[in-house]
């Protein structure tokens, strides 16, 4: 069998490559995982951005969701997203939310929700995460911080801005 | 005429205290409500006041504010504030089963009806992801399993295609006999077992 034979002489050399080729294949997977979305958009109605601060497209139905991404409704938009762990929030008029930081990896216990509304209205829904780890969901508004311990609630912040005392 | 001063002086109070009885809208807030399983949590609300926790339904407290007290919140003035973020929530993930018949990838009757209210959820679903997940009980060996699994799941997933369902994304799996939902040794004819688990997002 020649094809049994190509195996057994370069083992060594054919061990080498194989390393050589992994490398750069699992730094390019960890990236992936880095940029891969935590969630996707659900619903629109109105004026609704998606995206990086400053650069963020309009918000469309199935569009992904990124850490870090600002979500932002205008005057008369709402918009709603489902993360990967089933949490669901949905936004009122004139809402700013970030998902600062998330983690759902329960195979290697990695689970982590942290997100930020700095005006505006949120309903949310939590799911696994809170499932598994009730401590590790939290909501940061200007004025103090809500822990997530596995319920649905509402958030309500006024914008400084529009604060008319 | 004293009595005319102490009259006056009393419509003054009863003025200010007029003036000062309607409820300042809280400017940040947050209120518990149930959850769409019907349980309910809680929140632990932490801040300048300290933290508390609402735990109660309807029960909502002002963020931000020191003296940390909670008050009821009613339909109507959650509505009015909240209106626009909840009629926007998206359908809350779901998981649902499906029943095989023996040793084969045919749907028993029940499931098959079910099939048919199932694809036309989906199709209502905005931007729906799709994880459909094939299980077996222990009859077989364990690789004929693996793939009677993959068979089953792939099934409904045809099925649900036929039926006009066309999901953002789908993934298809199979446990085979390795996470049997009633525990049974070897070689052992059970229903439950023979199923698919259609989680929707």
């Amino acid at each position: 069998m020649p094809a049994r034979r190509i195996f057994r002489l370069p083992r060594l050399l054919a061990a080498a490559g194989f390393l050589l080729l992994l490398a750069p294949l699992s730094g390019r997977i960890a990236a992936q995982e880095a940029n891969a979305p935590i969630g996707h958009v659900k619903t629109v109605s109105g004026e609704a951005w998606v995206g990086p601060r400053g650069a963020a497209p309009e918000a469309r139905p199935g569009m992904p969701v990124h850490v870090g991404a600002v979500m932002r409704t205008g005057r008369t938009g709402t918009l709603g997203v489902t993360l990967k762990d089933n949490t669901v929030m949905s936004f009122g008029p004139d809402t700013e939310v970030v998902v600062d930081d998330y983690l759902f990896d329960p195979g290697q216990g990695g689970l982590k929700l942290a997100a930020s509304i700095t005006r505006g209205t949120m309903n949310f829904v939590s799911g696994l995460i809170a499932k598994l780890r009730p401590d590790a969901q939290s909501v940061r508004t200007p004025t103090g911080t809500i822990g997530v311990r596995g319920t649905q609630f509402l958030v309500k912040v006024d914008d400084p801005a529009q604060t008319t005392e | 005429m004293l009595r005319l001063r102490a009259l006056l002086l009393l419509a003054a109070a009863l003025w200010l205290v007029g003036c000062a009885a309607p409820q300042p809208v809280p400017r940040t807030y947050v209120v518990l409500l149930e959850s769409p399983d019907g349980t309910t949590g809680r929140v632990v609300v932490s801040d300048a006041g300290g933290s508390r926790v609402l735990e109660r339904a309807g029960q909502g407290t002002v963020i931000g504010d020191a003296r940390g007290a909670t008050f009821e919140v009613d339909d109507a003035q959650r509505q009015r504030d909240f209106g626009g973020a909840i009629g926007a929530r998206p359908p809350v993930p779901e998981a649902v089963v499906l029943h095989f018949e023996r040793s084969g990838v045919r749907l028993v009757p029940e499931s098959q009806r079910r099939m048919v209210e199932l694809a036309a959820r989906i199709r209502e679903w905005p931007a729906v992801e799709l994880l459909i997940v094939g299980h077996t009980d222990t009859v077989g060996d364990g690789p004929f399993n693996e793939r009677l699994g993959l068979a089953r799941a792939q099934a409904v997933a045809a099925e649900l295609a036929s039926r006009g369902v066309s999901p953002l994304s789908l993934t298809i799996e199979s446990r085979g006999e390795r996470e049997l939902l009633v525990n049974t040794p070897d070689e052992t004819d059970e229903p439950r077992n023979r199923r698919v688990v259609v989680s929707i997002r």
